[in-house]
């Protein structure tokens, strides 16, 4: 793991990052899935490596879930903060 | 009759052929699939493309809407286009994404085999649309493209090489704007270029794993650098809106808004031709019943059919109110908003996000609510919504609780604008909110402890809603609301009539006729286990037709009102009939007990075909009936002790 890699929930509101590894193991609380599903569910709504992403709203409590804009054209995904935590970004200032 | 045959042959030996063809000839029929991601628009392109020739059934076996369209070709090919549930892939993991795998892999028993799929892509959204077509491709069914949204996205700057990307993913690709229906015909043209004879190759899609999603990724991203020649702007306004409604406390409060507004809709704008329609049904009763007092038919006619069903069509208006407020809420994009701002709140009780969709549904019916809780991919999730999807107060007890709203709160504005019946209506929705939070809480503590299900959502961007889908999916709930005024609801006034007028009363009687009857007689008998939260033997009467569905139990009361009185007595409403024989004690008792009501019988049977098991139904039945029979008692018992 590259030093200067963040979970994607320690980005604050408006800030953006590259996805460099989605990685389950990373995951604090089980969601009861099997190995693998997590992921693949993320990469398959288009959150994978190398993309651009930038935070754009948090929930009400705990900032939880947060909304987040995946690639240049925009699509927005909402994902909880608990799970947030397998996607290593690497913040753009 | 041989490409009949054909066509079976083709559907017994789908899967091992290797290179099959298909001929299908001038004025034959063709079976096309239409798959596409989730907010593609793929809805707005079946009603452009099929108008109102839809029919909606259910896959046997399970319960996922099988949503069936008709329309001719230019050349008169006769298309009968399958809406599938949006999907992101291929792979299943809710039953909704199960069926679109199975009709694509020709599973079904009863279903034909497609000939040829349709596929939907958001031309805004091209990256996330492309894998799904991948991995279509796989499956060798021939694939038409329709690229939907090409308006807007020609608005936000989008432009793609459509020949090269045609090329590249060898198959046909329209440009569509189901919304305004361009491209539309084209597409028609395009389904009858199949009629002279399409390869169909072998299927080869396999599951992809994590590994293969990402090469398919790949893949994608590879093609869009080879077909895009100017990349566009993500939407400003859907970024703009979002500023306001998804911004923390401003936007819980402005879907707090949005609800109450819902429910003051229904109970100012929805009252003004229900008024008219009441009128009607009133003076065509009394028409009817004058023609000849003495006669069962023209009684049967007045006092049970008019009487009956006319004061259920009167509830059509709020039925298309709220009805109304749920489409244009999921076609603008916002009801994903709604899931994002309620997962925490909601995930305090033990809910998932997702389940706020099924549970708005419910207010409309618990039908449809109960089956929207398919998206919700994990099981015990997704009991635990069903469970509580009937306490959102259904459309269907509108009628009580607007007549008995009408006949014992007072007509008030309080605070200086909310109507003060409204605002009891908001509160008896409120209540039902609240008591299902708390059920939620209890059902997922002590019978489906685990861990939460991940919230992965996509907000798509805000659309203007469609007035013309709106036509189409208002028209829906609207036909099947009429169709069981019709056929159950008929049935049941008629058997209600005749268990109210039958035995006739002795010559010398002196109570009303009703009191004689078979009804009359019944409710008197179980009078007593109802007599401690305060009903009446005319409410007991009606409470158990009002289990078939629970409109009927206001027709019910109008029927046992309208044999009860004499004939000299002057015609009156149901709701002054009602104040001048009820306490306000049983009436709201009466209330209360529809917030919990044990649900209609069909909410029961679909539990029942949702979970597989009777088990479910029951627990549902049980409950519910515990505290509706609890909440009566204690609002009859404090309203009777505040009164002395």
């Amino acid at each position: 793991m590259q030093t200067n890699l963040i979970p994607l929930s320690k980005l604050n509101k408006g800030q953006k990052g590259i996805v460099r590894q989605i990685d389950e193991q990373l995951l604090p609380h089980d969601v009861e899935l099997e190995a693998g599903e997590l992921e693949r569910r993320i990469l398959e709504i288009g959150i994978i490596e190398n993309i651009e992403l930038k935070v754009l709203h948090f929930g009400l409590i705990n900032r939880d879930p947060i909304a987040v804009q995946v690639g240049g054209d925009g699509t927005t995904i909402a994902i909880r903060r608990n799970e947030s935590e397998i996607i290593l970004v690497e913040p753009i200032k | 009759m041989h490409s009949e045959k054909h066509l079976k042959d083709k559907n017994l030996h789908h899967q091992q052929e290797q290179v099959k063809t298909s001929h299908v000839a001038h004025g034959q029929n063709l079976r096309v699939a239409l798959v596409g991601k989730p907010n593609c628009g793929k809805t707005a392109l079946f009603n452009a493309l099929t108008g109102s020739r839809q029919k909606v059934a259910n896959y046997s076996g399970v319960t996922v809407e099988k949503k069936h369209g008709y329309f001719s070709t230019p050349q008169n090919t006769l298309i009968t286009l399958v809406d599938l549930p949006g999907t992101y892939s291929l792979r299943s993991r809710s039953p909704d994404e199960k069926v679109t795998r199975d009709v694509v892999f020709n599973q079904f028993q009863e279903e034909q085999a497609v000939d040829l799929i349709m596929a939907v892509i958001d031309a805004t959204n091209l990256s996330g649309c492309l894998r799904l077509i991948l991995e279509l491709k796989q499956t060798g069914i021939p694939l038409i493209i329709a690229m939907n949204m090409s308006d807007i996205a020609r608005l936000r700057g989008y432009e793609y090489d459509i020949k090269k990307l045609s090329a590249m993913l060898d198959c046909p690709i329209i440009e569509t704007a189901a919304t305004k229906k361009t491209g539309v015909y084209e597409l028609a043209c395009e389904l009858d270029k199949f009629k002279q004879g399409t390869h169909v190759h072998i299927n080869q899609w396999q599951e992809p794993d994590r590994e293969m999603v990402r090469s398919y990724h790949k893949r994608v991203h590879e093609i869009i650098q080879a077909v895009e020649k100017r990349k566009g702007m993500p939407s400003v306004w859907s970024h703009k809106i979002d500023q306001i409604l998804l911004q923390p406390v401003l936007g819980l409060i402005i879907l707090l808004t949005i609800l109450f507004l819902m429910f003051q809709a229904v109970f100012s704008w929805a009252t003004i031709p229900q008024g008219l329609m009441q009128d009607f049904f009133d003076s065509a009763q009394s028409y009817v019943a004058a023609l000849d007092p003495n006669s069962f038919a023209i009684s049967l006619l007045a006092n049970g059919i008019i009487a009956g069903v006319g004061s259920i069509i009167v509830f059509l208006p709020q039925i298309l109110t709220i009805s109304l407020f749920i489409i244009i809420l999921e076609d603008t994009g916002y009801m994903a908003r709604a899931a994002f701002l309620m997962d925490k709140l909601m995930g305090g009780v033990g809910l998932h996000g997702r389940a706020f969709i099924p549970l708005l549904s419910s207010f409309a019916c618990a039908i449809p609510g109960i089956m929207a809780t398919r998206t919700i991919e994990n099981r015990k999730d997704r009991l635990v919504t069903i469970l509580i999807a009937p306490l959102m107060t259904c459309s269907a007890r509108l009628p009580i609780y607007t007549l008995l709203i009408g006949a014992f709160i007072p007509v008030k504005t309080v605070w200086g604008f909310a109507n003060l019946q409204g605002l009891v209506m908001f509160g008896l929705f409120v209540a039902g909110i609240f008591s299902g939070l708390i059920m939620a809480f209890i059902f997922k503590f002590f019978f489906f402890r685990g861990d939460r299900q991940p919230l992965i959502l996509e907000l798509p961007s805000y659309k203007f809603p469609n007035p013309y889908n709106i036509l189409i999916e208002l028209i829906k709930p609207a036909k099947s609301f009429i169709k069981r005024a019709g056929t159950i609801i008929l049935a049941v006034m008629i058997i209600i009539w005749f268990l109210s007028s039958f035995p006739t009363p002795p010559v010398n009687a002196t109570a009303p006729a009703i009191d004689y009857s078979i009804a009359g007689i019944v409710g008197k008998f179980i009078e007593p286990l109802f007599a401690p939260i305060g009903f009446s033997w005319q409410i007991v009467v009606a409470l158990i037709p009002g289990m078939a569905a629970r409109e009927v139990a206001v027709s019910v009361l109008a029927t046992i009102f309208a044999l009860s009185g004499s004939d000299d007595s002057v015609r009156q409403s149901l709701a002054v009939i009602l104040q001048h024989q009820w306490s306000i004690a049983t009436a709201l008792s009466l209330i209360a007990w529809y917030v919990f009501a044990p649900q209609c019988i069909s909410t029961l049977a679909v539990a029942k075909r949702e979970t597989n098991s009777w088990r479910w139904p029951i627990v549902m039945f049980a409950y519910q009936m515990l505290l509706a029979y609890g909440a009566s008692f204690v609002v009859y018992r404090i309203t009777l002790s505040l009164i002395h």
